[in-house]
């Protein structure tokens, strides 16, 4: 039986829901976890006093539910289980996660998945900004896992990642995978501007068609069906990634950047061409 | 000490400093009859309508929901105000000394709350990312013989700066002066700082990134198939670029307020321009003490941009934290004006919000803030330290006095009134 937490009040200040993931509260009796410390603006009052508590979290699964728009670090540091969220959530949801899941129906703010190094994180509704990325002074935004999003992403997603996937289904803002040492972004719809800046190595697809606003220091290395692709598209199937449109034809290939080792590639759809 | 004399019925201060911009010149005459200043000698357009244009502040002290009130009262209501909010902010900061930095920072921790000072996120990030080369005014006016203004407009926005620190001093490695110095300016705009430049580049609006990033790329020596970018020519990027490498020393001087990946882009190029010769960068900043705010809350609390406290913990970095606009269930401003905060969500969402204002403003709008508590007016009234753009702290001195307690003073009351109703 999963451990549910129902937000009843509505009030607009920041909740940090540090620690309340399954793998720190399973095996916990009830009464501790009614009394586990969380931030409500500044001060630190127990679980119970914002969300109301059902079940238990033995299976290692939590359920949250009601207004959550302000509540933020839903599943930050988890390490293994599940985590279903019904609504939107805030602000660094399974930000450095290094396993397990997370379900989101609605909407998800900033930092979404920031550093994580394992598990996956998927989410029906948009995201906010610097999905996957690196926090001020640190070298390395997220080193593996998987990110799917149905909607669409705002500025800076995947900055400096290592490894990993973002999927994002709709448009996404400026700057994506900027200074990207590795791994890959997948997007469906628009983008941004200056899409792979200083990005070392790494695959940026970007799939909505129309033209992509590349900087100079692309180069176009030519037009053809890389065979990834078809891996990539069957492994996102499976994992309920759907209801995209996966290009059939050849794709446009442009190195760069070449002021950071040029080893990165921007896939655009055929004829595609630049901004 | 006082360095002032008196001649006639004259108050004559010497070596005064002007706030109103962020040369923050230091050789300011400022001539005093009784509470007027009636010169303001070696000041420029500005900072002569910032010395001149000083009036002493008449009407009540403070205001509680419009209606006139005294000191006491209206800190008494700003101490309720903020002590009983769950999550309160502090932001403003940039028209305050060092001081009045010190004392916010003592308020913003003992009342739980968040602390930003708006406008410099983008030089903070960048430095975090990609570092910063950069030296004081001191050392572009001796050395640099070479000085690029990327999109900035000094002459307007910096009047002295030429003429003090930039392109016109003689040294001993620039006998010279102007003409042993060469000036690009780059801009999207016909600037009069433009007109004065012996390498002009005008370029389309909207693509500084890409123009950055190309010259970067020819400083690399890599090859660029585009014939034009960002509405120029390449060969004269290219002939920027020959200027780069003929420099002994360069300097590059962008606009404080520039944000995102260009200050990035500039601070990346002049960390690769140093493989070849010497360069230095230097943001352009406004007026007041932005400056002096980053520096206090880094060294208070190890965070520059952004930073709040919560209770029982350390101070928290906010910059990467939550939205913390957004989220404030009061806000104090301190000696800003509350309408053109830049990091401002929405106005809607903050005109909810209880407010209170700490103003040096000669005429302050009463209906501004819940609470409005007037204050010497800062670089005037107020005497403390302040930072110049490139950082050197210089000690700024009231050349008037005022009859409103100064920023600290009113930070340091409210926050005694915090602690008292904690005890």
């Amino acid at each position: 039986m999963a451990l549910l937490l129902r937000r009843t009040d509505e009030s607009d200040l920041p909740i940090e829901v540090i620690g309340v993931r399954p793998d720190r509260l399973r095996g916990m009796p009830p009464a501790e976890i009614g009394r586990f410390p969380i931030r409500h603006g500044n001060r630190t009052v127990p679980l119970a006093e914002v969300f109301q508590i059902k079940g238990d979290p033995s299976d290692e699964r939590i359920d949250f539910e009601g207004n959550l728009r302000n509540v933020h670090r839903i599943g930050a540091q988890m390490s293994a289980g599940r985590i279903v969220v019904d609504g939107c959530t805030g602000w660094h949801l399974a930000a450095q996660m290094s396993g397990g899941t997370i379900e989101v129906s609605g909407d998800a703010g900033d930092w979404v998945g920031a550093e994580m190094t394992n598990g996956h994180v998927s989410i029906c509704g948009s995201v906010g900004d610097l999905v996957g990325a690196s926090y001020p002074g640190s070298r390395r935004g997220m080193t593996n896992g998987t990110i799917l999003v149905g909607g669409s992403a705002g500025a800076e997603i995947g900055r400096s990642m290592r490894r990993g996937t973002i999927a994002i289904g709709g448009a996404c803002g400026d700057h994506a995978g900027l200074g990207m040492i590795a791994g890959t972004i997948l997007v469906f719809g628009s983008c941004g501007r200056y899409p792979g800046a200083e990005m070392r190595r790494g695959t940026i697809g970007l799939f909505g068609g129309g033209p992509v606003p590349l900087l100079p220091t692309f180069r176009r290395a030519g037009r053809f069906r890389p065979q990834f692709l078809a891996l990539i598209e069957r492994e996102l199937r499976r994992t309920g990634f759907a209801g995209v449109d996966w290009p059939s034809g050849k794709l446009d290939l442009y190195h760069g950047d070449l002021l950071s080792l040029g080893k990165g590639e921007i896939w655009t759809r055929e004829g595609g061409g630049l901004a | 000490m006082d360095p002032s004399r008196t001649v006639d019925d004259r108050r004559i201060w010497p070596d005064s400093v002007c706030t109103a911009c962020g040369c923050l010149c230091d050789d300011i005459v400022v001539k005093v009859k009784g509470d007027r200043i009636l010169e303001a000698q070696g000041a420029c357009s500005i900072g002569e309508g910032h010395f001149l244009g000083n009036r002493r502040g008449d009407g009540p002290e403070a205001w509680i929901h419009g209606e006139p009130a005294n000191f006491d009262e209206a800190v008494e209501r700003a101490a309720i105000l903020l002590a009983g909010a769950s999550c309160p902010l502090v932001i403003g900061l940039q028209e305050c000394t060092t001081e009045g930095h010190r004392a916010a920072v003592e308020l913003a921790e003992s009342i739980g709350g968040g602390l930003e000072v708006p406008g410099v996120s983008a030089t903070i990030l960048s430095l975090q990312s990609v570092g910063e080369v950069t030296c004081t005014l001191g050392e572009i006016q001796n050395r640099a013989d070479f000085v690029l203004i990327w999109r900035a407009d000094p002459v307007r926005t910096h009047p002295r700066l030429f003429s003090r620190h930039v392109l016109e001093p003689r040294s001993d490695f620039l006998p010279g002066g102007r003409n042993d110095r060469f000036l690009a300016v780059v801009d999207i705009r016909e600037t009069t700082t433009l007109k004065e430049a012996d390498l002009a580049i005008p370029m389309d609006e909207g693509a500084e990134v890409e123009a950055l990033w190309l010259l970067r790329a020819l400083v690399k020596g890599i090859a660029i198939e585009a014939e034009q970018i960002a509405g120029v020519a390449l060969k004269d990027w290219q002939a920027l670029v020959e200027r780069f490498r003929a420099a002994r020393y360069g300097a590059i001087l962008y606009d404080g307020r520039s944000n995102g990946l260009s200050v990035r882009g500039i601070h990346s190029l002049v960390r690769e321009l140093n493989e070849r010769t010497r360069f230095v960068v230097m943001p352009l900043h406004s007026g007041g003490n932005g400056v002096g705010a980053r520096n206090v809350l880094t060294w208070r609390t190890g965070l520059p941009g952004a930073v709040r406290f919560v209770e029982g913990q350390g101070p928290l970095s906010s910059d990467a934290g939550l939205p913390s606009a957004t989220a404030a269930d009061a806000v104090l401003v301190v000696s800003g004006n509350p309408m053109v905060m830049d990091n401002e969500p929405t106005t809607e969402v903050r005109r909810k919000i209880p407010r209170v204002l700490l103003t040096g403003n000669q005429e302050p709008h009463p209906q501004a803030a819940e609470v409005v508590i007037r204050t010497a007016a800062f670089g005037i009234e107020t005497s403390g330290t302040v930072y110049r753009m490139d950082g050197v702290p210089l000690p700024l001195r009231a050349v008037v006095a005022s009859r409103f307690p100064t920023v600290e003073a009113v930070l340091r009351s409210i926050e005694h009134r915090v602690r008292e109703r904690r005890a």
